[in-house]
């Protein structure tokens, strides 16, 4: 058996590789890692079909009185045997986490992007898990998190990842119509006008009206809601402006020609939109 | 060395509280206002044509001179079918999607002033109705007669205006009013289907009370003026004499006032408060018609009578 001499080097490297990768886990860990549960399943919504993330929970709102509420998701943390499930008392965890980047309709990035907290963030897992209380920011986006530790005996575990859904479910893309323009997209939010379906239906029918009275006289919507939902930075500093536009039930309508804009209020109202509101340069919606 | 008393100390806060404010709130430039604040009485009149089997409703604003704000729309709860709808100079109807109502509001807005600074609000129209004024011509026709209805009233105000979304509007706590909430309302006369599964026989005599039944209207009932009454011939196929109905009306004869239609074995008549017998209060009518007794040869007369409340 020979090899050619080009070949030689690529074969060590794997070698040394496949005896990294049977050695590392004996000499750095046990076979013990984490498992995290919903500390009560019951008062959780089932997550969603679609959800690709392992816990859903939907944005805080701090910065607004609008719908305001601190959202908060109760887990608990299992120290377990990997081969036979069983758990294993009094391990330290500790919990880190990190917003992913772009996630949540949010086309910009930065160090300060609100992550959201989890409380304890670390601790023993005792004789019955170790409860803990994450905390969701007011950006809507996916919430990476990892978990690690130690055993009883100091080894360290297996880490562990799992992923937190920030979210208000259900919005849907507006998407492109006959009688109505979508406007307002920008480099931090390229994708902003997301609604809940009753919100969707009813700016359709809102411009099908509008323009069945002023033929040509398509409606231009600006921003609605992200993706997700959540705070809508304008400025992508991760706070308001907006204010509002969180829960898919604002859109911002550019004023009606001034001539038209008294007939525009009634046939806004009875396309059941509950307030107007002028604001800047446009009229708010909501529903 | 400056002492800082409590009262220096509420001095700063109060400042710093004044320079903070407008960082947290949007800048409001025009607060959310009541459209409430007016009074309107709304007069209706009914005519039904034979022909088409339709009836049209006409209805009158009037503004009471006390009133602190122009009306701007009129809403009339919808219970039955709208065919069409017209409106008064300078306004528009609409049928409104999320609840069961009809519009019509002063939407036209003429040559505007010459001092006109459009802000992005809505700007003044000379067709609103001002306090003290009177306005007809809120029509629509539809094939259901008169019944109970509920009328609604906004005054004519500006939209809340804020310079940007960064502040919370409404204010907290308050729940953003819809339109039938904000805005005064009162009773009046709208379409009110018939329902021939509930209808009122008016007698006693069970082989002949079929002969007249009432369609929409029964004993008891309290009904806004004009009163509309539609009568059925023969409910359960029996053979009647139409030529011989007559009707009296708090002893006022008031056959004549009905007519036939919708369809040929009905027959429709619209009272209305000073042109009519009717009055406000208790009312009596009182119908006749003769028919062949079912399963005989024999002829009676079907005598009903109905009472009830007009307002």
């Amino acid at each position: 058996m020979s090899f050619r001499r080009s070949t030689l080097p690529a074969l060590i490297i794997c070698a040394a590789f496949t005896v990294i990768a049977f050695l590392t886990p004996a000499m750095a860990q046990t076979n013990l890692g984490l498992r995290v549960t919903l500390t009560n399943p019951s008062n959780q919504a089932p997550l969603q079909s679609q959800s690709t993330t392992d816990f859903t929970m939907r944005p805080s709102i701090t910065s607004s009185t609008l719908g305001a509420g601190v959202q908060t998701l109760p887990l608990t943390i299992f120290c377990i045997d990997l081969f036979t499930g069983a758990i294993i008392n009094n391990c330290n965890v500790t919990i880190t986490h990190k917003p992913e980047a772009f996630s949540g309709g949010h086309d910009h990035d930065s160090p300060s992007r609100p992550k959201g907290q989890f409380q304890p963030a670390s601790g023993s897992t005792g004789t019955s898990g170790l409860p803990t209380t994450y905390t969701s920011p007011e950006p809507s986006g996916i919430i990476d998190v990892t978990l690690t530790g130690t055993d009883p005996n100091g080894n360290a575990l297996v880490p562990t990842t799992f992923t937190i859904g920030v979210q208000i479910d259900g919005l849907v893309s507006l998407g492109a119509g006959t009688n109505y323009s979508l406007i307002g997209a920008t480099a931090n939010h390229g994708d902003n006008h997301y609604g809940t379906a009753t919100m969707n239906a009813t700016l359709v029918s809102l411009a099908n009206s509008y323009v069945a009275v002023f033929p040509n006289n398509p409606l231009a919507y600006n921003d609605m809601s992200l993706v997700t939902g959540g705070i809508f930075d304008i400025s992508g500093a991760w706070s308001k402006p907006h204010a509002s536009h969180r829960l898919g039930n604002d859109a911002d309508l550019r004023f009606p020609p001034v001539a038209q804009r008294r007939r525009a209020r009634q046939i806004i109202l009875a396309s059941g939109i509950t307030l107007i509101i002028v604001e800047g340069d446009h009229w708010h919606l909501r529903q | 060395m400056v002492r800082i008393t409590s009262k220096i100390l509420l001095f700063l806060v109060a400042i710093l509280g004044l320079v903070l404010a407008p960082m947290g709130r949007a800048q409001v430039l025009v607060p959310p206002t009541p459209a409430n604040q007016l009074s309107v009485a709304v007069s209706t009149n009914v005519t039904f044509d034979s022909a088409s089997g339709l009836y049209t409703y006409t209805y009158t604003l009037n503004n009471a001179s006390t009133s602190q704000q122009a009306a701007w729309l009129f809403a009339l709860q919808l219970n039955g079918t709208v065919i069409s709808s017209s409106s008064p100079n300078g306004w528009s109807s609409a049928i409104h999607d999320a609840e069961p109502l009809l519009s019509w509001a002063a939407t036209d807005v003429g040559t505007l002033p010459p001092d006109f600074v459009d802000t992005g609000n809505v700007p003044p129209s000379p067709f609103v109705i001002a306090p003290g004024a009177v306005l007809s011509g809120f029509q629509l026709v539809s094939p259901d007669p008169p019944g109970n209805a509920t009328f609604f009233a906004q005054g004519d105000t500006l939209l809340t205006q804020v310079v940007e979304d960064t502040g919370d509007l409404p204010q907290e706590g308050q729940e953003v009013p819809p339109l039938t909430a904000d805005s005064i309302s009162g009773g009046t006369v709208g379409p009110l289907p018939v329902n021939t599964s509930a209808v009122f026989f008016g007698g006693r005599r069970p082989a002949v009370d079929g002969f007249l039944v009432f369609l929409n209207l029964a004993s008891g009932d309290v009904r806004t003026a004009p009163v509309g009454v539609v009568i059925q011939f023969g409910i359960d196929g029996e053979s009647v004499d139409t030529k011989t109905f007559a009707a009296t009306l708090n002893g006022t004869d008031v056959t004549a006032l009905f007519a036939p239609g919708p369809n040929s074995q009905q027959m429709t008549a619209i009272f209305a408060l000073g042109s009519s017998p009717l009055v406000a209060g208790k009312n009596v009518l009182i119908t006749s018609v003769t028919g062949i007794v079912p399963g005989t040869t024999r002829t009676a007369n079907d005598v009903d009578r109905v009472t009830f409340t007009a307002q």
